[in-house]
């Protein structure tokens, strides 16, 4: 008996003890904005490539914020698990999260999530990745050209590996196939590291990817870019045609925005913006994201919403008309 | 031993069915692998259904429960099971001091030590994990 | 050449020896705590290291890895739970070892297995970093598929007591890895539809499951006594000439295992130091003490996970693929310092580069010094009598399993596989054996699929490469050795 009574008064008094600690939180107002550390939720993993420039770009704005800004990964399908914790979180603009396009607006069409698109307000865009397609410097193909076809004339011949079924790569690759009329074989792969090492042992003929993965192997001559997803060649790769200028009209990439949860007073918002803004400019980050083959891509926050609404409109139409097998 | 072998046979010939059931109903193309799985375990469990009944009846390893101390084990996965419950509710801190006491408590080990063993463990976690490492844990209403 | 003795006065400079020791330690620390992997360690450990010049940092994650890897095994000899992934097989003599009283020596064994297969592995490091890289770009589908074939045949080994029932929880391993979504076509397969499972069963909170909380189901079924029963505790850590001569030859095999599966990109520390394991004991003249505490055994396991540090910096470093899940994150870090992996890494940053592999080296003495002093200590820990052990394990089975992903469903599903880790456990199959094939079925099972999509349906491209001619005769020799051994042995006589 004695021992039940101190148990239970321990048990009494590690509650009262941490009811009253509780309280010392509440609520805060929008004008003295931020009071404590900000919590930025990556759905990736540490280290991986969302989480890279994650990290530089809030090591540069907490000092411009006056807070720390604490990254939180949450990892776990495909991005999934992330998302959905971002849009359940408190609306104080003490949380927020980077989202990565066109995965965040295609999750929800794929399957059943606990998210809609609706629920986040965008802050602004930090990275765009548009894609290329490469393929190994010694293989026969020189050109985009060349690359066509030889597809015409050997239908179903050419392997071309993706990060996964589905996936964006995989997306970009169906749909230039699709327009310009050939064959070829899509191998998924379980991510965008892997599918770069199927090319580069000469696994695959060809890969869809985003340029920050190859700018470095293609300089270096290992890998050839043939044509890119772009409105315009890309910035030091002027040789390079886009599948624009070749008659083929195809535009993707990935672009990675923060965005904080639905109902996040605007004066917050506002003061993110600006923020993150200033940092994305300054020199340091420039630097940082340079040295991380990070391409930056400001968006305000009315241009983000545009870009995911636009992104939704492509998958929702376009998508669907081509052949994924 | 005989019975814990058919136990088991048992249990692995439930679990080939109920898998081949889920099995079927995915898409046929996803379906291919599970379905060799399944027929590797089946064969495997027939080898194993066969062993059991060439065996004799012996008498080694008999009563893997020999010592089973019921009360106890239920009273830890009890613990145990509310203490995953509440971690989330109650907060890290909290949830680890009533149940590291409870349980040590419960587990016969003398007062004292149980107390100086929970605030031990704690501020070790603390300093390890939240002070330095920054692991989060999990947050509950209180702390 | 001017970069490497650079390198070598760089990294015995104070600021980067302290940062050595101490990440060397703390990395013991992560290693040794059931839960916190060496993965999380240097994940943890990145944002710490954005302050520090680049090769310090590097040095430090270095540190930290290393020692991770080595501490994961004073759980694992000491309390049953391997402390991280890699020394699963860890578990298997290292605990008998305790149970016989001899704790101490398992660590030392491992402290210094650890050693040499860390300090080895710098040597392809070193010298051989850009051709090895190479090479291992040259492993496709198949040969992954017959990886995985050849992984899956030490199931026979691992599994001492009966083979049919390490068979059997191999094929429920491959069961529980088909769980998520299928790698090839994106359809969830036994998900439940919850957005948990989707990514597959979490390893790590699986592993804890298995092996951690259904060790504290076992010792609570047992009537507790204060204090255990080791009539002498009178163990050296410290090995012998003739221990040191006997694993020996088991660290080098160890070692050369370790770098190989180590350089290979998605093949781990785990599955090197199961097959390290298995090897030693397939080679062993002591085959009967197996099973019942082989200092070999814990040898052959330790030497291969630690030499799987360097073997995997070399593609991480060279082509920017990580060779395994620590490396991945170690990558970010790489990147984070604004070091672009490539050949630029060895001529434009060679000074970076040749200290963080000076610290390597560096790294892995402080390991052994640590390590060997610190087991002494470490092995006291066989003495907390159970009935204290009990709740504190499982509260760090809970933070452990948690703060992976951070997520509470996690805790969950190490709390299910607990409860079914010791049915696993009471029925005599073998939770090594699920764990190795849960690791190997994907691998195995993209790596076929992916083949066969390559060659358009026809089944030859499984047997064209050398690399897979290769690796199917060592699965056959794997699989028809014991009797071969057997035979042989049985003439002999």
């Amino acid at each position: 008996m004695k021992k039940v009574l101190s148990i239970l008064f321990i048990v009494a008094l590690a509650l009262s003890l941490t009811a009253s600690l509780a309280k010392a939180g509440g609520a805060d107002a929008a004008s003295d904005y931020p009071k404590r550390p900000v919590q930025v939720i990556v759905a990736y993993k540490a280290g991986g490539g969302t989480d890279v420039g994650a990290r530089i770009l809030c090591s540069v704005a907490e000092k411009i914020l006056g807070q720390p800004l604490v990254i939180v990964n949450k990892p776990g399908a495909d991005g999934e698990l992330g998302y959905t914790e971002l849009c359940m979180a408190d609306p104080d603009g003490y949380t927020i999260g980077f989202i990565n396009l066109p995965t965040f607006v295609s999750l929800p069409l794929q399957r059943n999530t606990r998210y809609k698109k609706e629920d986040v307000e965008p802050i602004l865009n930090h990275v765009y990745d548009p894609g290329v397609i490469v393929v190994r410097a010694d293989s026969q193909w020189n050109t985009i050209e060349e690359f066509i076809q030889y597809a015409k004339d050997h239908p179903g011949e050419i392997t071309i590996s993706n990060n996964g079924t589905g996936a964006s790569n995989h997306i970009g690759a169906a749909h230039f196939a699709t327009l310009a009329g050939i064959k070829v074989t899509h191998v998924p792969f379980g991510g965008s590291a892997d599918m770069l090492a199927a090319l580069r042992g000469g696994h695959v003929n060809a890969t869809v990817a985003k340029i920050s993965e190859v700018a470095s192997l293609a300089k270096s001559g290992e890998l050839r870019i043939l044509a890119s997803y772009t409105e315009e060649r890309l910035d030091g790769f002027e040789d390079v045609p886009t599948l624009k200028e070749k008659g083929y009209d195809v535009l993707f990439g990935s672009a990675r925005g923060l965005v904080a949860p639905k109902g996040t007073p605007k004066e917050i918002i506002a003061k993110l913006h600006d923020v993150f803004k200033k940092a994305i400019e300054s020199p340091e980050h420039m630097e940082k994201a340079k040295n991380a083959n990070l391409p930056i891509k400001y968006m305000g926050p009315e241009e983000l919403r545009e870009y995911m609404e636009k992104e939704e409109r492509y998958l929702k139409e376009v998508v669907p008309t081509l052949d994924l097998s | 031993m005989k019975k814990y072998s058919n136990i088991l046979n048992i249990f692995l010939i439930v679990f080939c069915f109920l898998y081949f059931y889920l099995a079927k109903q995915l898409p046929h193309k996803v379906a291919v692998y599970p379905f060799l799985i399944t027929a590797i375990l089946g064969v495997l469990t027939l080898v194993h259904i066969i062993q059991t009944f060439m065996k004799k009846e012996e008498g080694k390893g008999e009563g893997i429960f020999e010592n089973f101390q019921g009360k106890q084990f239920l009273f830890v996965i009890t613990s145990c099971f509310a203490y995953v419950f509440v971690v989330n509710v109650l907060g890290f801190f909290t949830a680890t001091f009533i149940y590291l006491m409870i349980t040590l408590v419960g587990l016969r080990v003398n007062k004292y030590i149980a107390l100086i063993t929970t605030i031990g463990f704690c501020i070790g976690v603390y300093f390890i994990f939240c002070s330095f490492l920054k692991v989060p844990l999990p947050k509950g209403f209180i702390i | 050449m001017n970069d490497v003795v650079y390198g070598v006065i760089k990294a015995l400079s104070i600021t980067n020896l302290f940062a050595a020791f101490a990440s060397v330690a703390l990395g013991i620390i992560i290693g040794a705590l059931p839960g916190l992997t060496a993965a999380m360690g240097v994940a943890l450990l990145i944002p710490i290291t954005f302050g520090m010049s680049p090769s310090t940092g590097l040095i430090t994650l270095a540190g930290v890895y290393c020692g991770a890897i080595f501490g994961g095994s004073i759980s694992a000899i000491l309390i049953n739970t391997p402390g991280t992934p890699a020394a699963a097989a860890t578990v298997i003599e290292g605990y008998q070892l305790t149970l016989k009283g001899k704790a101490g020596k398992a660590l030392g064994t491992a402290v210094i297995a650890s050693f040499i297969g860390g300090i080895l592995s710098s040597i392809p490091l070193y010298l051989f970093s850009p051709p090895l890289a190479k090479l291992a770009l040259k492993f496709g589908p198949a040969e992954y598929f017959w990886l995985s074939i050849f992984g899956l045949t030490i199931i026979a080994g691992v599994s001492s007591k009966s083979i049919i029932k390490g068979l059997i929880s191999g094929a429920l391993g491959l069961m529980l890895s088909t769980i998520g979504m299928d790698p090839m076509l994106g359809v969830p397969r036994f998900t439940f539809g919850s957005p948990y499972l989707i990514s597959g069963l979490p390893i790590t909170a699986t592993l804890i499951g298995l092996f951690s909380m259904s060790q504290v189901l076992i010792l609570a079924e047992e009537k507790i006594v204060s204090g255990r029963k080791f009539v002498d505790f009178e163990d050296k850590v410290m090995l012998s000439k003739d221990e040191i001569k006997k694993i020996m030859p088991t660290c080098l095999r160890s070692t050369v295992i370790g770098s190989i599966i180590g350089i290979l990109p998605g093949a781990g520390a785990t599955i090197a130091s199961f097959i390290g394991y298995n090897e030693a004991k397939r080679f062993s003249k002591n085959k009967d003490e197996f099973g019942k505490g082989a200092i070999e055994g814990v040898a052959g396991a330790e030497a291969a996970n630690n030499a799987v540090t360097g073997g995997s910096l070399i593609p991480t470093l060279t082509l920017g693929i990580p060779g395994e899940s620590v490396t991945a994150v170690l990558l970010g870090g790489l990147i984070i310092q604004g070091l672009q992996p490539g050949p630029d890494l060895f001529t434009v940053h060679g000074k970076i580069t040749y200290t963080f592999f000076a610290g390597f080296i560096v790294v892995n003495i402080f390991m052994l010094i640590l390590g060997l002093f610190g087991s002494k200590i470490f092995a006291r820990i066989s003495l907390v009598p159970d009935n204290v052990l009990i709740p504190l394990i499982f509260s760090l089975c809970t933070v452990g399993s948690y703060a992976i992903n951070n997520q509470l469903a996690d805790v969950w599903i190490m709390f299910a596989f607990g409860i079914f880790g010791y049915f696993v456990r009471k029925l005599d199959l073998n939770p090594a054996a699920i764990i190795l094939a849960l690791i190997l079925g994907p691998i195995g099972e993209t790596g076929l699929r992916r083949a066969l999509i390559l060659s358009h349906g026809s089944i030859g491209i499984l047997f064209s490469s050398v690399i897979s001619k290769v690796l199917i005769l060592l699965s056959i020799f794997s699989l028809f050795s014991p009797f071969l051994m057997e035979r042989m042995q049985r003439s002999g006589d």
